[in-house]
C-alpha cells in the first residue's frame, strides 16, 4: 500500500525543479478583471494555501479577492486549505507556489532542507495564548509549575507557544505536565480537567467569557517575539517571479489594511467563503472572532514600516528559542528565510 | 489495509477464510512457501528506492528506504520507538478485547433471536456509516483524555466486522445438528459450547482477523485526536517536525504491528482447524 503511494507519488510531477519550469501558474493573455492598472496586459491564475478551513481569521484575503486588489495586480487568486505542515512541503516541492504559515514553523521546514522564503507577515503578533482558568490560582506563568497544561498535540503553534512561555519563565518542560487533549481547550478548562490550556487570542478565550468560565490569559507575544503567520512560497518561485510575489502580498496587504479600517465590510464579504460563520448561531461569536482579530495584525512595527513586515530581531529571537528547545538542530540562514522588500509603506493607499 | 468495515466485506472476507486451508496447496512450486514474502518485500523495497533515486525526490517529500531504516535505528536507540509502539498496541489490543466482549454474546443474541435482530439489524448497520474519525473527538470529550476514551474507539472499531461474523456463523449452523444436541438431552450452555461455538469458529475466526488490524486503526485516529504518545500520536508530532523519515517509521510500524497480529490470528486458526 505505501509502496503503491509511493509510486503514485512519482506520477506527479518531479520535486525539483529549476526556476521557470513551474508550470503551476499559467498566463491567460485576456483582458484583466475589475480595475487592472493599465500596465497589466493578462491575469495569471495562481493557488494560495491558507491553513486550516475557511474563517474569517482569513478576511484580509477573502477581502483582497473581493475589492478587487488581487485583480488590480494582474492575479486570480483560489483558495485552499489544509494542514500548515503538509501545505509546506508541497510548496516545497514546487506543486504549490504560495501557503501562509508561521514563522518558526516556516524555520523548522527550512532546517529539514524544505526551501521556503517568507515573504510577508499577515499576523503581527504571534496569536497563542496560554488560557489559566482563575480558580487554578494561576497569576503569572512562572506559577505553571506543578500544574497541568491542556495543549491539543505535542506540535503545532499552541505547543510552540507553551515552551516559548516556559521558557520565558525560567522553567522548563518537565516542570508543568503537558497533556494532549486535542481541540477541546474550552471544555477541558471548563470542567476543571486541566488548570490551563493553550489556545489562540482570538477563539478559546472568547468562547470561555462567553460561557462564563472566568480566565487569565497571558499572551505568548508579550514574552517572547515569534514571527507568526504570513505568506509563505519557494525559493525557485521567488527567483523566476519575484513580480508575481510583489502582487500577492501587496494586494494581500491592502486587503489586510482596509480589514482592519473597516471590520464590518469585510465581515460581510468573509461570509462568501465561509458561510458558516453567517448563521444565527456562529454570527456574533465569529463577529467577535474577527474583533480579536485586530489588534494582531497590527505593530507599532508594522505601522512605522508597512504591513507585512517582520522584525529582524523576531526572526533571530525565533531562530534563537528554536535552537533553545531543540526544534531545530542545525543551523538556519536567516538572510535567505525571508525577505521584507515587498513590504511597502504606502502599499495601503495605493 | 482495510479502513473501514462494511457488512459485505466482512462477510466475503470470512468466506474466503473458511475455503482458504483447501485451496492453498493447488500451486505447484520448486521453491520452498517461505521464500515468497522476503522476496516480494524485497522486490518492493528495490522499487521504493529506485523511485526515490530516479525522481531526486528531497527526504521531506519521499525519504528512501535506506534513510528511513537509518531513522528507524535512532528512534529504537533513543526509546522513541518503543515508547509509542508499545501504548499503540496496548490500546489495539484492550479495544480489540472489549468489542470482542460485547460483539460475540450480541451476534449470537442476534442469531438466536429474529426480533431482537429486526429491531437492532437496522440500527448496526446504520452505525457504520458514521466514520471514527468523526466520532473519536466526542469521545474524547465525553470520556476524557486517558486510556479508556482510545481503547473504547478501537473497541468501536472492532465491534461490527466481529459481530456480524458471530451472527453469520451461528445461523449457518445447521439446524438439524442442534436438534440432534437436543434430543441427547444438551442444555443451552452444552448447545453452545459443544454445537454452536466450534461450528461457528472458522467464520467467527475470519471476524478476529478483521478486528484485530482494524483496531490499529482505530488506536491510531484515537491518537490523532489528542494524545502524548502513540503512533498517532508520532504521526502528528513527526509532521510537526517535519521529519517525514520519523512518520515513514510509525507507518511501517503500524504496518508490521497489524500483519503480525493477522499472522497470529491466521496461526490460531490453522491450529484450531486442524
Amino acid at each position: 500500500m505505501l509502496i503503491l503511494a509511493v509510486l503514485l507519488a512519482a506520477c506527479g510531477s518531479p520535486a525539483t525543479q529549476g526556476p521557470g519550469q513551474n508550470p503551476a501558474a499559467t498566463t491567460t493573455p485576456t483582458a484583466s478583471g475589475t480595475g487592472a492598472t493599465p500596465e497589466a496586459t493578462g491575469v495569471t491564475k495562481l493557488t494560495l494555501a491558507l491553513g486550516y478551513i475557511p474563517s474569517v481569521q482569513f478576511a484580509p484575503f477573502y477581502v483582497a479577492a473581493e475589492r478587487g486588489y488581487y485583480a488590480d495586480e494582474g492575479l486570480d487568486v483560489e483558495f485552499k486549505h489544509g494542514i500548515e505542515p503538509d501545505l509546506l512541503k508541497i510548496v516545497g516541492s514546487g506543486d504549490l507556489q504560495y501557503a501562509v504559515a508561521s514563522g518558526d514553523e516556516m524555520l523548522v521546514a527550512r532546517s529539514q532542507v524544505v526551501p521556503l522564503v517568507y515573504t510577508g507577515a499577515y499576523f503581527q503578533k504571534y496569536p497563542v495564548t496560554l488560557i489559566a482558568s482563575e480558580k487554578s490560582g494561576i497569576k503569572s506563568v512562572g506559577d505553571l509549575k506543578g500544574k497541568t497544561v491542556g495543549v491539543p498535540g505535542l506540535f503545532g503553534a499552541t505547543y510552540t507557544g507553551l515552551k516559548a512561555l516556559l521558557d520565558s519563565a525560567g522553567l522548563k518542560e518537565a516542570d508543568v505536565t503537558a497533556r494532549s487533549i486535542g481541540f477541546t481547550q474550552v471544555q477541558a478548562l471548563q470542567r476543571g480537567q486541566v488548570d490551563a490550556v493553550m489556545g489562540y487570542a482570538n477563539n478559546e478565550p472568547l468562547q470561555l467569557k462567553r460561557l462564563g468560565v472566568p480566565v487569565r490569559t497571558f499572551p505568548v507575544w508579550e514574552t517572547t517575539n515569534l514571527v507568526s503567520n504570513g505568506i509563505v512560497t519557494n525559493e525557485s518561485n521567488l527567483a523566476a517571479r519575484p513580480d508575481q510575489v510583489g502582487s500577492l502580498v501587496r494586494a494581500t496587504m491592502r486587503g489586510l489594511q482596509e480589514t482592519i479600517r473597516e471590520p464590518d465590510a469585510a465581515f460581510k464579504m468573509s461570509l462568501k467563503y465561509a458561510p458558516e460563520a453567517g448563521s444565527a448561531e456562529n454570527r456574533e461569536s465569529q463577529r467577535e472572532v474577527l474583533n480579536a482579530s485586530i489588534p494582531l495584525w497590527q505593530s507599532d512595527l508594522s505601522e512605522a514600516n508597512g504591513a507585512g513586515y517582520t522584525d529582524p530581531k523576531a526572526w533571530e529571537e525565533t531562530l534563537k528559542f528554536l535552537r533553545r528547545s531543540g526544534a531545530i538542530k542545525s543551523d538556519v540562514d536567516l538572510k535567505a528565510a525571508y525577505t521584507n522588500r515587498f513590504v511597502e509603506k504606502d502599499a495601503a493607499t495605493r | 489495509m482495510a479502513t473501514k468495515a462494511q457488512p459485505n466485506r466482512t462477510y466475503a472476507a470470512s468466506q474466503q477464510d473458511v475455503a482458504r486451508p483447501r485451496a492453498r496447496r493447488r500451486v505447484a512450486c520448486s521453491f520452498p512457501h517461505w521464500v515468497w514474502p522476503p522476496m516480494s518485500l524485497a522486490l518492493a523495497l528495490l522499487l521504493w528506492a529506485a523511485v526515490v533515486r530516479l525522481g531526486q525526490y528531497p527526504e521531506y517529500l519521499v525519504p528512501s528506504p535506506v534513510r528511513v531504516a537509518e531513522r528507524f535505528v535512532t528512534a529504537i536507540g533513543d526509546g522513541t520507538w518503543w515508547r509509542h509502539t508499545r501504548v499503540t498496541l496496548l490500546e489495539s489490543l484492550l479495544g480489540f478485547g472489549l468489542g470482542f466482549g460485547v460483539a460475540v454474546p450480541l451476534g449470537w443474541a442476534l442469531a438466536r433471536s429474529r426480533p431482537l435482530e429486526r429491531a437492532l439489524s437496522p440500527y448496526l448497520a446504520a452505525s457504520q456509516s458514521m466514520p471514527v474519525i468523526a466520532i473519536a473527538p466526542l469521545v474524547v470529550l465525553w470520556f476524557g483524555y486517558g486510556l479508556f476514551p482510545k481503547v473504547l474507539i478501537c473497541a468501536l472499531v472492532v465491534f461490527f466486522p466481529i459481530l456480524v461474523n458471530t451472527l453469520v456463523g451461528i445461523r449457518n449452523v445447521p439446524r438439524d445438528l442442534l436438534e440432534v444436541a437436543q434430543v441427547f438431552g444438551a442444555n443451552r450452555w452444552q448447545m453452545l459450547r459443544l454445537v454452536e461455538l466450534p461450528l461457528a469458529l472458522p467464520v467467527l475466526l475470519g471476524g478476529v482477523r478483521l478486528g484485530l488490524t482494524l483496531s490499529i486503526t482505530g488506536a491510531v485516529v484515537a491518537e490523532f485526536i489528542g494524545a502524548d504518545v502513540g503512533l498517532g500520536a508520532l504521526l502528528n508530532i513527526s509532521r510537526g517536525m517535519f521529519d517525514t523519515p520519523l512518520t515513514f517509521v510509525a507507518l511501517v510500524t503500524l504496518m508490521a504491528i497489524a500483519s503480525l497480529l493477522y499472522g497470529a490470528a491466521t496461526a490460531l486458526d490453522n491450529r484450531i482447524e486442524r
